[in-house]
């Protein structure tokens, strides 16, 4: 229907007024250019926008829209020349300051024009594809002011040198920088490309380059980056004043190419005061500065963390390698902890927590450990250390504290069954001595050890604890039944679980006469309620607290050894006694019996004997006999072996022997469960697989591995491919 | 109205060429030689103008002489007056009395000279 409408209806209203004599067009544009002429004139408050529309509207309607635009071509450009003149005209400061002036009044000029040429933007421009009233405008004022040979490099030289005094620490017109800065963008993003910020980035260059190489020359590390920094800032703070909001990208890449960048090796490695020092004296606040300024270039993170590890890695060697370090084994493990809690706190405080800085940390610490075999044993000895005293008085958050920190040492053994040999030892000796100060914090340790080693470590050690208890409900009813005993010495049996405990087959001594009656008499008792057991008894493990009365009457309890006691004993009999009689009497082994003489005879306030000739050392001509004089303020005296609390030489290749040994079951273990599901595998591979498997524990030996799979073959286990005798096949 | 600064008269002035007859259309779109014939007051709600049409807007606002006066002039040929009474009309209630073919079209032409866009939209749809 509407269709049919539509159809009936041409325009033909208006043909008949298409052709209208040019005069009547020409008059028409004479008021509009005219009126052009008054809004430059700033007095468009006299015009009637109502008669200027109009006349537009009509001259559009009536095909002049050609005309029109045309005029207005030609009078706005002739407008921006006048102004051009005036502009070029200005003298040094002012330039700026007419050029804005200007600039207001063009587009306060170019929205009235564009108000009554509303029609003609509306239709006739885009009929002909023409170029709309205010970017025609903008266009024209480009090319006829800004463009023009007399203002262009002008304008250019003026922007820059009001940057270049400000960057000298003069105060500039910000507002007017912004608002001639403002008038580039509006000109379009080229404009403010080419015009300004190409050329500022380029001088920017030049001036950082230059500035850079001067402070380098004459500053610290430390006052370098705090310029660089403040220089990063102050660009920063330009932008947002006054430049466009994508150039702080570009300069504050300018910035950081010339000042950092192209300076970073030398930074980082500045005699006296790069990295190195400040990490020695924990300068956090401008490491952290380094930090911040180095991510915003390539490679720069990557730089500071090579220069951390290798230094890391050098003084941490230095450390676990120094021999006086080893002297005393916790505070060898104390420095490695002070070590790590500060590059800890380096990392927070100064390196934003940056993962790959912790993985650099850690990596270091795992290099470094393991460079010491000892340290496994040593940080055992740290436990014990803090187990038997360190911890008395301390709250229990920071016994936790401690034993955390001692399992992150731990983590980075790679001999991690090393450490659970002397573990269990040295528990073995604080359970025996009842020197363990805290059984929740023992405790606490064993449920750590657990979730890193698994069940099978921490059931022998937990089997420890119950032994402990059963030996005390044990010697209750010991007593209980032997009343008569009241009077005599007090005999206190622990009695082990083989296996569960680090015991020495076949070591023991002939005990006092007193002694081995009770010991007798507790195995009777004992096998009497327990058939089928053995008793052997551990003589190197025990202790014992007895009276002493010396030559003047001064009465002493000494807590001795069991070998001491044995030694002390013979004393009631005798008054001076050989190094061999007392060797012979007793059947103490050698190094034993001379660290009980040298411990009862040599160590000032402990010297309950004397020896001649008087030494430090033992000698098996030395005679000994009861110190009369021995004084001491306590009425309770401990005396102590001389055990170097760490293992002597010999000892510590026996536990690396029983380590050895205990590794070949479990290195025979992973080849089996490796090839079992492999069934056919070359030599390498499987070195290389059993290493994977088992290097959470220890890290194997290569030739160890290989006597391991000769040892399988042999017991039909595996066989050699007959072609390729690098082959192992799997025997089902 | 109660809001004084919105409302506003506008005087319509209806203008007549000097010849009516035959193709003296050429003429008719230069009102310096033309005539006055009728002036129409009417009140007008400037905010509803201005909202409906750039035209009005700027006629209203833009600090030319009108921007300051209460009393504001809208000079149009005779022919457009009834198109012009009927576009008002719909920018207050958005219809239209008009239906017809010639007379629509004659609404159209005045919605496209002021910008009504919404009026142009209904003349065509009616069209």
């Amino acid at each position: 229907m509407s269709n049919q409408k539509k159809r009936n209806f041409q325009i033909d209203a208006f043909k008949h007024r298409v052709v209208v004599d040019p005069k009547y067009a020409d008059k028409t544009w004479k008021i509009l250019e005219h009126a052009i002429h008054e809004i430059y004139n700033h007095n468009a408050s006299g015009l009637s926008f109502e008669e200027l529309y109009r006349n537009a509207y009509n001259m559009v309607l009536h095909k002049f829209g050609e005309k029109l635009y045309n005029g207005l071509v030609a009078t706005m450009t002739s407008h921006l020349k006048e102004i051009s003149k005036s502009t070029e005209a200005a003298q040094g400061d002012s330039f700026l300051e007419e050029l804005n002036r200007k600039w207001n009044d063009h587009n306060k000029a170019l929205q009235m024009i564009r108000d009554i040429l509303m029609y003609m933007d509306r239709t006739y421009i885009p009929s002909v594809h023409k170029t709309p009233v205010h970017e025609l405008g903008l266009n024209l004022w480009r090319d006829t002011i800004i463009h023009s040979s007399k203002i262009q490099a002008r304008l250019q030289n003026t922007l820059l040198e009001l940057v270049q005094r400000e960057r000298t620490g003069e105060v500039i017109d910000r507002g007017l920088m912004r608002n001639i800065v403002k008038m580039l963008m509006d000109l379009g993003s080229s404009v403010y490309q080419e015009d300004f910020e190409k050329p500022f980035l380029e001088v920017s260059a030049e001036f950082y380059s230059c500035e850079s190489q001067k402070f380098i020359e004459c500053c610290d590390c430390g006052d370098y980056l705090k310029k660089a920094e403040k220089r990063l800032n102050e660009e920063i703070e330009r932008v947002t004043h006054y430049l466009d909001s994508k150039s702080e990208v570009k300069i504050t890449n300018v910035v950081e190419k010339e000042m950092i960048a192209n300076h970073m090796l030398r930074l980082v490695h500045m005699e006296n005061s790069g990295l190195v020092n400040m990490l020695l004296d924990d300068k956090f606040e401008d490491m952290g500065r380094m930090y911040n300024l180095f991510r915003r270039v390539p490679d720069g993170l990557s730089t500071i963390r090579e220069v951390m590890t290798s230094h890391l890695r050098e003084t941490g060697k230095q450390l676990v390698t120094d021999p006086e370090r080893l002297k005393d084994p916790v505070e060898f493990v104390q420095c490695l902890l002070d070590e790590k809690d500060k590059y800890d706190s380096i990392i927070s405080n100064a390196f934003n927590n940056d993962k790959a800085f912790q993985n650099a940390l850690n990596s270091s610490f795992e290099y470094f450990i393991n460079l010491n075999a000892r340290s496994p044993e040593f940080i055992s000895l740290f436990v014990d250390d803090k187990l038997r005293k360190g911890l008395k008085g301390v709250s229990e958050e920071d016994v936790e504290i401690i034993l955390d920190k001692v399992m992150m040492l731990f983590r980075y053994l790679q001999e991690k069954d090393v450490f659970e040999k002397y573990y269990k030892q040295h528990l073995a000796k604080r359970l025996l001595s009842g020197k363990t100060v805290s059984d929740d914090a023992e405790r606490s340790l064993i449920v750590k050890l657990k979730t890193e080693c698994g069940y099978q470590f921490t059931s022998k050690l937990e089997g420890m604890f119950t032994d402990m208890k059963t030996s005390h409900d044990t010697m209750q009813g010991f007593y209980a039944s032997h009343l008569e005993l009241g009077d005599g010495p007090t005999l206190v049996v622990q009695v082990l679980t083989t296996g569960s405990w680090p015991t020495q087959p076949g070591v023991t001594c002939n005990l006092p006469a007193e002694m081995s009656v009770l010991c007798e008499k507790f195995r009777s008792y004992y096998l009497g309620t327990h058939t089928g057991r053995r008793l052997s008894w551990q003589t190197n493990m025990g202790t014992a607290d007895i009276k002493a009365t010396f030559g003047k009457g001064q009465k002493h309890e000494l807590n001795v050894s069991t070998y001491q006691m044995c030694v002390l004993m013979l004393f009631n009999n005798d008054d001076r006694l050989g190094y061999k009689e007392i060797e012979q009497a007793t059947e103490i082994p050698t190094a034993d019996l001379k660290r009980c003489l040298q411990s009862m005879a040599c160590v000032k306030g402990k010297n309950v004997l004397r020896k001649e000739p008087m030494s430090k050392d033992i000698g098996e001509e030395d005679t000994f006999f009861v110190n009369d004089k021995f004084t001491s303020k306590f009425y309770k005296v401990k005396i102590g072996t001389v055990v170097a609390q760490k293992e002597s030489e010999p000892e510590k290749q026996e536990t690396r022997q029983r380590v050895e040994e205990d590794r070949k079951p479990q290195i025979e273990a992973a080849i089996v469960r490796i090839m079992k599901s492999r069934r056919v595998l070359d030599h390498n591979n499987i070195i290389a697989e059993v290493t994977k498997q088992l290097q959470s524990r220890f890290l194997a030996n290569p030739t160890e591995i290989k006597k391991r799979i000769e040892s399988l073959i042999e017991r039909d286990f595996l066989e050699r491919d007959s072609v390729d005798r690098k082959l192992y096949r799997y025997l089902a | 109205g109660d809001n004084q600064d919105e409302e506003g008269e506008a005087m319509v002035e209806v203008s007549h060429s000097d010849d009516e007859t035959g193709d003296g259309n050429e003429s008719s779109w230069s009102m310096d030689c033309s005539t006055v014939v009728r002036v129409k007051t009417l009140h007008i709600s400037s905010p509803i103008l201005a909202a409906k049409s750039p035209f009005f807007y700027k006629l209203f606002s833009n600090g030319m002489r009108e921007s300051e006066q209460r009393h504001v002039t809208l000079r149009i040929n005779a022919s457009e007056e009834a198109a012009l009474m009927e576009l008002l009309n719909f920018m207050y209630s958005n219809a239209l009395t008009a239906s017809q073919a010639p007379q629509l079209l004659d609404v159209l032409m005045a919605a496209d000279k002021f910008e009504v866009a919404s009026c142009m939209r209904y003349c065509s749809r009616q069209l």
